[in-house]
Order: C-alpha cells, then sequence, then structure tokens
C-alpha cells in the first residue's frame, strides 16, 4: 500500500498543484484548486500504483490527499 | 477493395451555449473550466421538430450530391443510432422510405453509441463484400439532446446533435483496417438511458477509456506493422477535451496529431470521428490514420485509415 510521502509525490508530479509548498493534505482537493476532472487523474494513477480499485463508495467518500490514504489503509 | 469514398454531414444550427452566464452560475463552474477541461463551448441542438431520421436523410442527400451518385445507386444503408424516431421500426428503413431508395437496398441499423463508428465501418464492408455490392452508405444520427437531462451536469454540458454519411464504394479514397474491438459489459451501467434520461458514471468511463484505449490502439499498430510516427492523425472520439488530452498523454503523441473538433458542437457519439475524418481526408497530406471510438457498452474499436486501396 502507499505511504502518505508517495501519495504526495504521485500529487506533485501531476503537475495540477502549481505550487506544492501550499498543498495541504488535509484539505479538499476543490480547496487546493484541484478541479473533479483532475481529481479523478489523480485517483486512478494512485489506483494503478497501489493496484487497488476504489468502488463508488470509496470514491464519496475521498475529498482529501488524508480520505485517500484513510481509504487505502482501510483496503490492507 | 471497399472503402471510403467520402464523407458528407449535417449539422444542426441550433446552438445553445456553455459558457453563457447563467449556464455557468447554474453549475457553479467557471468558463476556463469549460474551455480548457470540456472543451465544448456550444452544443450542437436539432430543431424540435427534427428527428433522428431526418437529421439522417439530410446527412445522405449530401454524401450523394459530393459523391455526384444517384440515390438509387445504393444497395446498401446502414444507420449507428441509439435514439431512434420510435423503437420500431428501424431509422434505416425511414430513411429509405423518405430518401426513395430501391426495393433492393438493404438497410439495418446497428446499436452503438460512441464505438460505432468504426465498429459500422467493418460492418458495413463486410456486408458489402460478401453480397458484391458496389455502393453503401453508413449513416450515424444519435441526438442526444432527446435523452439528457438539462440539469444534469454530469452529461448536460457535453452533447451535440449531428449526423454523417460515410459513402462506402469500390472506388476508394481510403482503405479501412486492421481493426480491433473490445467490450467491457461488467460496465454497460456506467453509460445507460433509464426511464428516458441519460446517466453517466463519469468515474468508471474514464477510467476504462484512459486505461483500455492507449493500450488497443499501440496494439492495433503492432497488428498493422506501423509505429506510432507514421500515422499522421489520430482521430479519437471526441469525448470531452480532458478525455482526448488524456490519451493522447498515455499514447505519447504530439498533440498536432490529435485533433480537437468539439468546441462548437459539442461530443456527438458515433459521428464525432466521422466529422473529423471528413475535414482530414480532404488534405493531401494526410496518408495513414487511426480512428478510436469508445463509450456506451462500455465498448471500444479501433481501426487504421490508409489512402489508396
Amino acid at each position: 500500500m502507499l505511504s502518505m510521502s508517495q501519495l504526495t509525490e504521485i500529487v506533485a508530479s501531476s503537475g495540477f498543484v502549481a505550487d506544492m509548498s501550499k498543498f495541504d493534505s488535509a484539505q479538499s482537493f476543490k480547496d487546493n484548486d484541484i478541479d473533479s476532472l483532475d481529481v479523478m487523474t489523480l485517483l486512478l494513477q494512485v489506483e494503478e500504483a497501489a493496484k487497488v480499485k476504489f468502488s463508488d463508495e470509496d470514491f464519496d467518500r475521498i475529498r482529501s490527499l488524508n480520505d485517500v490514504h484513510a481509504v487505502l489503509e482501510g483496503k490492507r | 477493395m471497399l472503402g471510403i469514398q467520402t464523407i458528407a454531414s449535417y449539422v444542426p444550427n441550433g446552438r445553445q451555449s456553455n459558457i453563457d452566464s447563467s449556464t455557468l452560475a447554474a453549475f457553479d463552474i467557471k468558463e476556463d473550466f469549460v474551455r480548457n477541461k470540456i472543451g465544448v463551448l456550444s452544443r450542437a441542438v436539432k430543431d424540435s421538430g427534427e428527428d433522428t431520421s431526418d437529421l439522417a436523410l439530410k446527412a445522405l442527400r449530401k454524401v450523394c450530391e459530393k459523391a455526384g451518385i444517384e440515390l438509387r445507386e445504393i444497395q446498401a444503408l446502414v444507420v449507428v443510432t441509439q435514439n431512434p424516431d420510435n423503437n420500431l421500426p428501424h431509422v434505416a428503413a425511414q430513411v429509405h422510405g423518405k430518401a426513395e431508395l430501391p426495393d433492393h437496398c438493404a438497410a439495418f441499423d446497428i446499436s452503438l453509441g460512441c464505438s460505432g463508428y468504426v465498429y459500422g465501418l467493418s460492418i458495413i464492408t463486410s456486408f458489402m463484400a460478401s453480397n458484391g455490392f458496389e455502393r453503401g452508405v453508413l449513416i450515424t444520427a444519435d441526438p442526444y439532446s432527446k435523452i439528457v437531462d438539462r440539469a444534469d451536469k454530469n452529461t448536460s454540458l457535453l452533447f451535440g446533435d449531428a449526423a454523417t454519411a460515410t459513402l462506402i464504394s469500390n472506388r476508394p479514397i481510403f482503405a479501412i483496417g486492421p481493426f480491433s474491438f473490445g467490450t467491457k459489459g461488467s460496465l454497460s451501467d456506467a453509460l445507460i438511458c433509464r426511464d428516458g434520461k441519460l446517466h453517466m458514471n463519469g468515474r468508471e468511463v474514464f477510467n476504462l477509456t484512459a486505461t483500455g484505449v492507449p493500450p488497443d490502439i499501440l496494439n492495433l499498430l503492432q497488428v498493422a506493422g506501423l509505429n506510432k510516427d507514421e500515422v499522421d492523425l489520430y482521430l479519437l472520439h471526441q469525448g470531452s477535451k480532458y478525455i482526448v488530452d488524456t490519451i493522447r498523454g498515455r499514447l505519447g503523441v504530439p498533440a498536432e496529431k490529435v485533433p480537437l473538433g468539439l468546441e462548437e458542437v459539442g461530443n456527438t457519439v458515433s459521428s464525432s470521428i466521422p466529422l473529423l475524418l471528413e475535414s482530414a481526408i480532404s488534405r493531401d497530406s494526410i496518408t495513414t490514420m487511426v480512428l478510436s471510438g469508445f463509450g456506451v457498452g462500455l465498448s471500444w474499436a479501433s481501426c487504421v485509415c490508409k489512402k489508396g486501396s
């Protein structure tokens, strides 16, 4: 499973965040200025890296990168 | 040898804007998001008095005029649609009647969405070859304005109405094939019309498309003995600008080889690829193309399209 630093690296390498020093993993993606389509790409990249599949329920729960980490932990 | 002789299209004059202030406010989105992510600034919308067979008929008349052939010369008429005028009869029969095509002309529909044009090319050429036909027309006409819920943010800013007609003949300008097809029926609910309204699970459609289409195209190129650089244009179904950009990025091909054509008309379902192809085949410099459609099913289909017979 992916660590928080690995998840942060996925966000950083996506190019969706102009200044990673201002990225807050506890805040929603929307509040980090990541739109809904880019969130889909990020979550797909996480699925591919972690070799997991997020269900619609998982997707509904996920608002922030911390949420992604929590959902992944729940899949251990 | 059968192949594509020419293509014509009918795009209704009606337009609905995606960037007027009321639309942006209603969906709580910014113009920048519409321009750079959805990619559809306005959607083509048919007149309320027009139905699917009317759009199809107009495209059919235009392709005959463009090719200089008479309607009576058509031996097969195939319509790709999932939004017919009525559940039955099939739209092809209605168009056949309105155009007064000869009794010996075969006419049938294909029920597919955004992969339908590529599937249709394979079906009509195989059907014509096995029956010794020399002229057939493949029509796409799937006006989603009939089923889109205007209040649904997932779909109401995407789809536009259009029809195209492709003349398949034994005097082709472009040969077609090889083909590649695929289906993920376990995700068929991800794009579905229930009680007359379209529902889309955008994440499922996006994920399957982003992960399935690029390897399918690369596999097709291998079968065709082509490398990526030898392809002049990749004509991808215009689901949204975002999905086209995503596939292009995963394929690793430059933007100039992947044209966009949805800005002023929207995602026209099975018509999006032939609309791009209509302008591409008139360019002398274009000799090799890859067509790839994906959507309802969920299904996908890709093929190579090469100048010459």
